[in-house]
């Protein structure tokens, strides 16, 4: 279980959120939603590690993310945000076999889930960019991690692309696996939500 | 095994970028075209300078560059999945170390033979400029490192990792051009060989923990 215990984050003057409490259970769906400037990303960077709250606790199995050995946190949640962690002088095979090597993964991807990646061996950096999303997604296919944190995960994709990540989502959810993240489009998932 | 496999990767993205290979190059012979001009009047001035002069001018080349060792890996995300990911951020410092001596000091290692005779310099000392490099720029390497982690997001950071990293140079630098002296006079240089290779397996055994804990803490409060 995922529990977030009065979350507060101001930024310069400004509020972004403040005493802010949820948890999410395996199988749970979470969209935070709010406006440009809203704090989304930033709450999903502290849920995800990459950002102590000014105030509050984020606990993943009864364990402070940010005062216990992140280790296990790191096995069980995989976050993906605005920056999509891609080198551009690596081919794509090549980037999804350094995140495989990062992520620890013993479950490569398929070449059949490949098949939309027929020019894999080109440099990453002539990719455009709905093709770079879906190429860091495809992390998602040989993850094991139980929570998933995706910041904007349909942005850039088209109709196949958008569809494609849902379904992989709905895989995820009915494997009892969980998901926060942020979206401006309507998706066809149901969901908790947090306006922010 | 993950520590090979990364290392190859990060290699393979670096042997691609080859103008950052260069560049420390160039800037090397410049240097030492400059140095040979500067010194045509008297060229035993210029024998008995040679060794500070490839010290100093290897150090300015590491440091050329080292203010980009991170920047990449920070604007494209990967630092962040690095740190979010079950491998350590000590095995990512290492492999950039190790990467970024075989991208610039093993190059300029390699072409000392030629800047030796250019400069006159016996076999003899060449090969003692050799093996005090080989000491001394591995201790660099992971200084610049540490330079690198923590100016990541300053501004004119290349400025900054210079005045940061130069001053703590200075002791390597010191017992390395003591050894040359002692071995060029004949004397036994053992003592100021002990205390480089001590430097290095201190800062190798201290420095990448710190540059670790410089890339979490500023990402974490960036």
């Amino acid at each position: 279980m995922l529990q977030a215990l009065g979350l507060s984050y101001q930024y310069s003057e400004k509020s972004l959120f403040s005493n802010l409490s949820f948890e999410i259970n395996p199988g749970d769906c979470l969209q935070i939603i709010g406006g440009n400037g809203a704090g989304k990303t930033t709450l999903l960077r502290i849920l995800s590690g990459l950002c102590p709250p000014q105030k509050g606790k984020v606990y993943w199995q009864h364990q402070d993310i940010y005062h216990s050995q992140l280790h296990t946190y790191n096995t069980d949640r995989l976050y993906l945000g605005h920056k999509l962690g891609i080198k551009t002088d690596l081919t794509l095979f090549e980037n999804l076999k350094l995140h495989q090597t990062l992520q620890r993964s013993e479950h490569p991807v398929s070449p059949t889930e490949l098949t939309w990646l027929q020019l894999k061996n080109i440099a990453t950096k002539s990719l455009s960019a709905g093709e770079q999303k879906k190429l860091a997604l495809l992390r998602l296919l040989s993850s094991s991690a139980l929570i998933w944190i995706l910041d904007e995960p349909f942005s850039n994709l088209d109709e196949t692309g958008t569809n494609w990540v849902q379904e992989l989502i709905k895989q995820h959810l009915a494997k009892k696996g969980r998901l926060i993240f942020t979206s401006h489009q309507k998706v066809n998932l149901t969901s908790q939500l947090i306006e922010l | 095994m993950f520590f090979l496999k990364l290392l190859i990767l990060e290699f393979k993205q670096n042997i691609r970028r080859y103008n950052d290979i260069f560049m420390p190059l160039w800037f090397l012979i410049l240097s030492m075209l400059i140095f040979s001009i500067g010194f045509q009047q008297d060229s035993s001035i210029l024998k008995k300078t040679a060794p500070s002069i490839i010290w100093v001018s290897v150090l300015l080349s590491l440091l050329l560059s080292a203010n980009q060792l991170f920047t990449q890996d920070d604007d494209n995300g990967f630092l962040e999945q690095v740190l979010l990911s079950p491998t350590s951020l000590l095995t990512f410092v290492w492999v950039k170390a190790i990467i970024y001596w075989l991208k610039i000091c093993l190059p300029l290692l390699l072409l000392l033979p030629v800047i030796g005779i250019s400069f006159s310099l016996s076999y003899f000392e060449i090969k003692i400029i050799a093996i005090t490099l080989l000491l001394g720029t591995p201790s660099f390497v992971l200084f610049a490192t540490l330079g690198a982690a923590i100016i990541l997001r300053a501004h004119h950071n290349a400025i900054l990792l210079s005045l940061l990293i130069l001053p703590l140079c200075i002791p390597i630098l010191i017992f390395g051009l003591s050894i040359i002296d002692d071995a060029s006079c004949g004397l036994s240089f053992t003592t100021p060989l002990c205390f480089l290779s001590a430097l290095l397996l201190t800062s190798a055994t201290l420095l990448p923990f710190v540059t670790a804990f410089a890339l979490r803490t500023g990402i974490h409060y960036a």
